[in-house]
């Protein structure tokens, strides 16, 4: 770069700066507290809830059936305990018999024994006491304090997940009252209300825990989408709480990761990690993410994926990136024979092996952005805001490169027609343009251009978004025939 | 220490006033929380004749934590594993501090009549227990007589 557009180029950057920070002058001044940057998950499909709110969710809950039932707020926990918080079941049963309900779930006793006589006799430590010192349940069962206590703290400590605190006799079916167990003093009362409120999380479909270490968000999905990036910054799938995998499903991914642990044995498929120049036959092993290929030896450029010439692969001559479809299948014929299987299947797995490759390359790159961003304003004299997109390319570099990798999953799995076809078109765009996206992240400081660099990343992230919302409905048909 | 007090008390009870086919105590006299019992064979079982071996560990929170028991003498059950554990809901989440030793051993008597195969801690032999229910009197006879006798 010579001095001119060096300078030209700051004077845009110092532009652009002034523009933002302009703009965020006039923000709203109290935004809405849960939003994140990210590059290539949609968080509008999820809300970040605290546990205080949950916890307001549940005393709403409570309350509903208070007033519904006319029973106290502690008869409709322990019901909605027992029946899993199951609006339509608590609902039916309270209106085929209350008693019954009210029964199974551990607020009356079968048949309540005699109330005890003072000085009574602890059933757990045998020692006597007056009425002063005994905790009596409607179930006529009574128990010092300090036994009781002991056996609230058995029940309540760390890692205990059952809400349902029995009585301590033995085969006694009634369930202790929450504001019992909240009348003891803390931390009983906390560590109770931390086990309702895991146990209502646990069995509502549409919320999960963040699985990030300490992390005490709860998320709410409100869509069809399972890649959540958290404010923690944890992302993972919904569904199955592994990585995000979009745009596969949970059991179409376990299924193919099953299948490549029980293969990679009998396939020659170690080829993805070393191929040789096409031209040359120089041996090459890829250890950068991008599938544009020069080789060292000859200078041949060559696309990793095809091996074909990276001249091919041009907008130019049409097919921009077309080296996602499986060649030498023929897709049609309903039945594969045996050979034609096992290229159908070594056609997605290097692709998949390959973007995994790349995936991970691409995570090594985010781990050094600081310093690249340090180098980069340095070199151009700049300040850290203009610097975010290095950050932005390679967190949107990562995401694609992961949905890439779990495209060929469902690629995989994906019976022919019209679904395939159009999946397979966004693929290739995102794919393509992902290719260039890592090109531009790979470019040495002094090489970097800044503005193609936004406008990769805005292209990118649109085609991302198009394929992964694309697939997320119920409508796509499963090969049988693998 | 409550969990002494307690020990000490039931240890009382159970030399006063001892479970059917069953007695107890502390292997060593300066050491409550280690105890042998013995078990006779029920007689409607195919371990009649035969005198089990358990020890029972207490922990220090006893008894707001169930005791640990395990048999030292082999036996042929679809609840009781090669070494000597015992899937026994009681030892478990259904122990209840108002639970004692006595009532534990009542307990594991009731299991050698009445195993629970749907809930097997030795799977083969619960598969034996269902599928050929004389293989299974006849083995565990053969246990009994060859172990516990």
């Amino acid at each position: 770069m010579d001095r001119d557009s060096e300078s030209e180029y700051e004077e845009e950057v110092e532009e652009e700066f002034e523009e933002e920070s302009g703009e965020e002058m006039m923000v709203d001044p109290s935004p809405p507290p849960f939003v994140v940057k990210d590059s290539g998950l949609d968080n509008e499909h999820f809300t970040f809830i605290n546990v205080a709110d949950i916890k307001t969710e549940i005393d709403n809950l409570l309350s509903e059936y208070e007033q519904m039932f006319q029973i106290p707020s502690d008869d409709v926990l322990r019901i909605l305990l027992q029946f899993q918080w199951k609006r339509d079941t608590v609902q039916n049963k309270w209106f085929d018999s209350p008693e019954r309900i009210l029964f199974e779930s551990g607020c009356t006793p079968a048949n309540p024994s005699t109330p005890p006589t003072y000085p009574y006799e602890c059933p757990i430590c045998y020692c006597s006491y007056e009425q002063n010192d005994i905790v009596l349940l409607n179930c006529g069962h009574g128990f010092c304090k300090y036994c009781f206590t002991a056996h609230l703290k058995q029940l309540l400590k760390k890692g205990q997940t059952n809400p349902q605190i029995r009585c301590p006799q033995e085969q006694c079916t009634i369930k202790l009252p929450s504001s019992l167990i909240k009348s003891f003093n803390e931390p009983y009362a906390s560590q109770y209300n931390t086990i309702v409120v895991t146990d209502y999380i646990g069995q509502r479909k549409n919320l999960r825990w963040c699985p990030g270490a300490n992390c005490p968000w709860v998320i709410r999905r409100d869509g069809l989408l399972r890649n959540v990036a958290c404010l923690c910054g944890t992302k993972f799938c919904f569904e199955c709480g592994g990585p995000p995998h979009m745009p596969v499903s949970c059991e179409l991914r376990r299924k193919w990761l099953e299948r490549i642990q029980a293969d990679t044995e009998n396939l020659d498929w170690i080829t993805a990690n070393t191929k040789q120049c096409p031209k040359c036959r120089n041996p090459i092993e890829k250890n950068e993410g991008c599938n544009h290929m020069t080789c060292r030896a000859c200078r041949h450029e060559f696309c990793w994926i095809c091996l074909g010439d990276w001249k091919t692969h041009g907008s130019s001559t049409g097919g921009y990136y077309s080296c996602n479809r499986p060649k030498n299948v023929d897709l049609e014929k309903k039945q594969m024979s045996a050979k034609a299987r096992i290229e159908y299947f070594t056609h997605y797995l290097d692709r998949y092996v390959s973007h995994q490759k790349s995936h991970e390359y691409a995570e090594k790159q985010k781990k050094n952005i600081l310093e690249k961003q340090e180098n980069y304003m340095r070199h151009f004299n700049c300040g850290r805001k203009v610097v975010e997109f290095l950050a932005d390319s390679v967190d949107l570099l990562v995401d694609c490169r992961n949905a890439l990798m779990n495209s060929y999953i469902l690629g995989f799995y994906l019976a022919p027609g019209v679904k395939k076809d159009l999946f397979e078109m966004q693929q290739q765009q995102l794919e393509a343009s992902t290719e260039r996206l890592s090109e531009l992240t790979e470019k040495k400081v002094p090489d970097t251009n800044r503005q193609e660099t936004l406008d990769f990343i805005g292209i990118t992230s649109k085609f991302l978004h198009s394929m992964l919302e694309g697939m997320v409905d119920s409508l796509l048909v499963v090969r049988t025939d693998l | 220490m409550a969990a002494i007090r307690r020990i000490q008390k039931e240890l009382k009870d159970i030399l006063q006033d001892p479970p059917v086919n069953c007695s107890a105590g502390p292997i060593k006299d300066n050491d409550l929380f280690h105890w042998q019992a013995t078990i006779m064979g029920p007689s409607d079982s195919p371990f009649q004749g035969g005198i089990f071996k358990l020890s029972i560990t207490f922990p220090n929170d006893y008894p707001f934590k169930p005791p640990h028991c395990k048999f030292e003498t082999k036996v042929f059950h679809p609840n009781i594993n090669a070494n000597g554990s015992i899937c026994l809901d009681i030892l478990k989440d259904q122990w209840s501090p108002a639970l004692t030793i006595s009532k534990v051993l009542l307990s594991i008597c009731s299991l050698l009549t009445d195993p629970n195969p749907d809930d097997p801690l030795a799977p083969e032999v619960a598969h034996i227990y269902k599928s050929d229910r004389r293989r299974y009197n006849q083995t565990a006879l053969e246990w009994t007589q060859k172990y516990a006798m």
